[in-house]
């Protein structure tokens, strides 16, 4: 019976049998002295909330005596604009040649990494920043794997939607006594979206915000005669003005309708988030850390969002969407069909590169929702920060200063990489390099009225998803909106993580105006 | 009858039925060949387009001008140096594809023909590796090969090609098994060591299955993203697939065009060594014909 | 030494207290796989199961919660491993059979003696090789509610609905992808069916067997091994779907092609639960198991190896 095949007897008492082989593998391997993963991962964890960094892990409100609460607000002494000179935590030129890994997927970057670094080297010639980039879909699993491993960069963006678990773990470095020792004062220089100063550590250095605003197809507008939110509207326009000019754009053929006048996507809480503000709720509470989507507000944001996609039919929903372009990606508005489209800045300086002569596109602001009540745009920011097991603080954090800094902020804002958060840089993004579009959609009206940002939690992806799968069912006439939203609601707090954080913000969103005379002294006014 | 040879008696017998039959399998072939190929073809479409004709609905197949300039444009950008990624992918996927060559068809023979102790559960264990969703074993993995201190070149993508790998194993064990085990026993009689029977004798019968092991490795470490994704972080270091997706994930307003001028540039070699293993498959009939002695 | 092999050959085991030297031969072929498996495999194995007896984030603090996360999946309190099981079942109830089916016939077709056939295989195989963003984007094109597959279904007088962005076609969509991408089996039946004599088609045909005659029962039975082999392959595979649902639709709508893998990698890296995802990962890896232990039980029935079985069987 040499011939036996293993197929024929395999099978039998083999599922004991595989269990305690394994185990047995296991053991064997440990027997071997063989470095078994699990275990050197465990010990960097045993503790709750366990700190590689310097910092004690206070997981308390109170933040370490040493640091200076809201991030120095008291050492305002030196403007943002001169922090690129080398200062007291600046080395000196003569050390030995360092090579500074930054992580990022932040990509429209890429078109200004090699000016950054060039601005740089001026000031650390002994430093050369070698940029990675990681795929955005992928940044999570490849951060995951190699912060816990310590190979991650010297210098990293953040993954806002899940970065507060690697805050709350201690994986950051506190940079909270550089910038201190730098005078710079993060609150008066920037506009900041929350991760930055968490509870009372600097634990990000600013980067962009991404302020929303409604883009228009200006060519659309005048073959369907509606007014110009600018040349006609001068800019002051309501929700109602929106929704006429929807209306009228609207082209229905034979029942099917191939051209919207709106595209918003209302699935989306961070892009919702502006109408429940205006109409005087809000999504989440900043105070109490947890989400609020049961509230009245956001009920009635939904009702008129559904009336517009289902009874007024100028609102695309996704799955117009995809009859009408397929899922693959294109984005309606680029593709000329819809007429409207809120979303954020981020899109500039993609839009010319895309639609090139195709239409004439310019931005208008958020519409108020009445004469009285003014519009609240949402924005965002991708803030960037040094990792607790660099080898390099010191250069690592002086090169997100840079990245910071008035001089690349400008260089940003010249070629509309970003919306700076320097709000020394505001007045150069509205003003340089327009072509004529109102770029001031972006910068005047967004921080002369009320702005909100996200609600930045470690579970804010994983809410961001439930909540979108709840609207979607609404939408697809599958739900009561009530049912969704209290389900939503639900799920979004289980989910919800702020990582053993009482009271990690400094302020409430929707955020209060910059003021009036601070404006004027930028000149975004 | 028995007097002709075989191949005038398949066609004098069948010529009316086997005519029909073969017109049959063209249109066949031919209608499913559209269908498979589409991809492809819309690939090189897209990568000959005018960015102006990308969102057209309904789609354009064949574009007005075809835009030559959009492959240099996509892969030979300061930042994106796709022959230096080309060089990368090469030396990875050659040294990944000769250790699963040697180690699999090695363990292979070892589970098909040498009834040692406790091989039906080792067999099992290899099965069961195939089970465990890799995205688990991911952070403990990477923590491995971290102590290693493997991270940023690339020992842990290839050197666990030379242990084998379970899918191969299967494979090659199951083709083993169908070769009739006289021939090594006969050897083993003549006095032949085990290693001679399986280089002399096992491994020339199994050129056909050898040569899908190569393709079916050589694509897969080809298309594979996601392990050098993870384990390798400098640019000078990034694989060809890596750079297709980060090209594709990199911009909202994606240069699809430019996009697939990559795609189509990144499988023109996959496609030339199947076209090279085809050819062997079909010396490789004349070979398995030699079992049925 | 040409003696003991002689010995072991002829099945005389000569016992050196518990190993023999024919163990010790069969060790040292598969010992790259025992090493590689000891080393890469195991500890990371043995890992997710300990860490699904906790709640490790990955980042920080984590406790020992015992069976909980199994619990977890089990008495409801996450909704959505209830319908990732049934997403997940209901494509390996299609995609398994599907794939065989297809993968087959078209192996059949490529291995006619016809003109270019080199070329038809390449063609056939190309879904294999082309990377999955580009085939996304194909497929949007032809799923789309004025897509190519919508276009040819309007000329039989069928509405087709909105593929990818429907509760109940999101599914079949998906299979339908995958049906497509069937390169890799059809390179084994077709290396298989290459195997098969041809003097036993003939043999056949002598005795006046047909073409579906001679597949059934020339063929078929002598590729069993192949079929053995792509359906274990398969329902590993399938129990396992992800790119497709991660790529085509992220499982939407409203959880409709929420499949397990896609579930497992949500908990995993975006909801922070590595512990309930390694919990995930090991019930799967018992289900898969299972399954593929009674596969292995089931195939004495059917499945022929012609070292065992000199002569083909189903002739005649």
């Amino acid at each position: 019976m040499s011939a036996t095949s293993n197929v024929r007897t395999i099978g039998r008492r083999r599922v004991i049998g595989l269990a305690l082989g394994t185990i047995g593998a296991g053991a064997l391997l440990a027997a071997c002295g063989g470095s078994a993963p699990a275990p050197t991962a465990a010990p960097a964890a045993t503790k709750p909330a366990a700190a590689p960094t310097t910092a004690p892990a206070t997981g308390g409100a109170a933040a370490a005596p040493t640091t200076a609460p809201a991030g120095g607000a008291a050492a305002a002494t030196k403007p943002a604009g001169t922090t690129n000179a080398p200062s007291a935590a600046a080395p000196a030129t003569s050390k030995a040649p360092v090579t500074l890994r930054f992580t990022t997927w932040w990509a429209p970057l890429e078109r200004g990494l090699k000016d950054a670094s060039d601005q740089f080297k001026a000031d650390f010639p002994y430093v050369t920043v070698a940029p990675e980039m990681v795929p955005s879909a992928d940044f999570v699993p490849k951060q995951e794997a190699a912060l816990v491993a310590g190979t991650w960069g010297d210098a990293s963006i953040s993954d806002n939607g899940t970065q507060v678990k690697w805050m709350a773990g201690g994986y950051h470095l506190d940079l909270t006594d550089k910038v201190k020792a730098d005078g710079i004062n993060l609150p008066q220089d920037y506009s900041l979206m929350g991760l930055e100063i968490w509870e009372g550590k600097v634990l990000h250095m600013p980067f962009d915000n991404d302020p929303r605003a409604i883009y228009y197809n200006k060519t659309a507008f005048k073959a369907a005669g509606v007014k110009d939110p600018w040349d006609d509207l001068k800019g002051k326009w309501t929700i109602n003005d929106m929704v006429e000019a929807a209306k009228q754009l609207t082209n229905v053929q034979n029942g099917k309708t191939t051209f919207y006048g709106l595209q918003w996507n209302y699935n989306s809480y961070q892009e919702f988030s502006p109408l429940v503000w205006m109409l005087g709720g809000n999504y989440a509470s900043w105070t109490e850390l947890k989400y609020t989507l049961t509230d009245p507000a956001v009920a009635k944001a939904h009702q008129m969002l559904y009336k517009w996609a289902k009874e007024d039919k100028f609102l695309i929903t996704v799955e117009a969407t995809n009859e009408l372009v397929g899922p693959g990606g294109v984005i309606p508005f680029r593709a000329g069909l819809t007429g409207m489209y809120h979303r954020a800045a981020y899109d500039v300086q993609l839009m010319d590169d895309v639609i090139k002569d195709k239409f004439e596109w310019d931005a208008a602001p958020l519409p108020d929702l009445d004469a009285n009540t003014p519009g609240i745009p949402v924005t965002s920011g991708n803030p960037n920060y040094v990792p607790a097991k660099t080898r390099y603080p010191d250069e690592a954090y002086a090169w997100l200063r840079h990245l910071s800094s008035t001089k690349f902020q400008d260089f940003a804002a010249t070629n509309h990489l970003y919306v700076p958060s320097n709000k020394k840089s505001w007045k150069t993004y509205q003003t340089a390099n327009t072509k004529g579009k109102h770029l001031e959609s972006f910068i005047r009206h967004v921080y002369s009225r009320r702005h909100g940002f996200h609600f930045y939690n470690a579970g804010m992806n994983a809410a961001g998803t439930a909540i979108r799968d709840q609207i979607d069912l609404v939408y697809l006439d599958k739900k009561k909106l009530e049912d969704a939203l209290r389900d939503a609601n639900q799920k979004a707090n289980e989910l919800v993580n702020f990582g053993g954080a009482k009271q990690p913000f400094s302020f409430t969103v929707p955020k209060p105006p910059v003021p009036t005379a601070e404006l004027q002294a930028l000149g975004v006014l | 009858m028995a007097a002709t040879t075989p191949t005038t008696s398949f066609f004098a017998r069948q010529s009316t039925q086997a005519r029909v039959a073969r017109v049959g399998a063209y249109a066949a072939v031919t209608l499913l060949a559209m269908l498979y190929a589409a991809p492809f073809l819309w690939m090189v479409a897209t990568s000959l387009k005018d960015p102006s004709e990308l969102d057209a609905v309904p789609p354009i197949w064949i574009p007005k001008v075809l835009q030559w300039q959009n492959y240099p444009n996509a892969l030979l950008r300061p930042t994106r140096y796709f022959p230096l990624f080309f060089e990368n992918t090469a030396i990875y996927v050659g040294l990944s594809v000769l250790g699963q060559l040697i180690s699999c068809s090695l363990v292979a023979y070892g589970f098909a023909r040498i009834p040692f102790k406790g091989s039906k559960f080792l067999f099992t264990l290899v099965l069961s590796t195939m089970m465990l969703p890799p995205q688990v074993l991911l952070i403990p993995q990477y923590l491995l090969f971290k102590q290693l201190g493997w991270l940023d070149s690339l020992l842990p993508l290839v050197v666990p090609q030379w242990f084998g790998s379970a899918f191969y194993i299967f494979l090659l064990r199951q083709f083993f098994m169908t070769i009739p085990r006289e021939l090594d026993e006969a050897a083993l009689v003549d006095g032949a060591h085990r290693l001679d029977i399986f280089w002399r004798i096992l491994l020339p019968l199994c050129r056909p299955i050898l040569i899908t092991v190569f393709a079916l490795s050589f694509v897969t470490h080809w298309n594979d993203f996601f392990g050098p994704l993870i384990y390798l972080n400098s640019q000078k270091n990034m694989v060809v697939a890596t750079a297709l997706r980060l090209f594709a994930m990199s911009q909202q307003a994606l240069p699809i065009h430019e996009l697939m001028a990559a795609s189509v540039t990144s499988v023109i070699p996959v496609i030339v060594v199947f076209l090279f293993c085809q050819r062997a498959f079909v010396r490789g009939i004349t070979m398995t014909g030699m079992k049925e002695g | 030494m040409s003696s003991q092999s002689l010995a072991s050959a002829a099945g005389v085991t000569r016992r050196r207290g518990f190993v023999t030297r024919t163990d010790l031969i069969g060790w040292l072929f598969i010992s790259p796989w025992l090493i590689g498996f000891l080393v890469f495999t195991a500890g990371p194995f043995l890992a997710a199961l300990f860490l699904s007896t906790t709640t490790w984030d990955v980042a920080g603090a984590w406790e020992e919660i015992g069976l909980r996360n199994y619990q977890r999946m089990f008495n409801g309190e996450d909704e959505q491993f209830a319908v990732a099981v049934r997403n997940t079942l209901y494509f390996v109830a299609f995609n398994v059979p599907g794939v065989q089916i297809i993968a087959l016939a078209l192996a059949a077709l490529l291995n006619q003696k016809l003109h270019g056939i080199s070329i038809y295989r390449t063609i056939f195989y190309l879904p294999a090789v082309t990377s999955g963003i580009a085939t996304a984007y194909l497929w949007a094109t032809i799923l789309a509610k004025f897509g190519l597959l919508n276009g040819m279904l309007a000329l039989i007088g069928i509405e087709g609905p909105t593929w990818l962005y429907s509760v109940e076609w999101g599914m079949p969509a998906i299979i339908m992808y995958s049906l497509w991408n069937v390169g890799t089996p059809m390179l084994v039946y077709l290396a298989a069916l290459q195997g098969v004599p041809v003097h036993l088609h003939e043999a056949a045909m002598i005795d006046g067997a047909g073409i579906w005659g001679r597949f059934r029962h020339v063929t078929v039975p002598m590729i069993t091994p192949a079929i053995f082999f792509n359906s274990v392959l398969g329902v590993i595979g399938s129990f396992q779907v992800f790119t497709a649902a991660f790529i085509l639709t992220q499982g939407g709508p409203a959880d409709a092609t929420l499949v397990y893998i896609l579930h497992l990698y949500r908990s995993a890296f975006l909801n922070g639960k590595m512990g309930y995802a390694s919990a995930l990962a090991w019930v799967l890896f018992l289900a898969i198991l299972a399954v593929t232990l009674v596969q292995l039980a089931v195939a004495r029935l059917w499945v022929y190896y012609e070292a065992e079985q000199p002569t083909a069987r189903g002739v005649g």
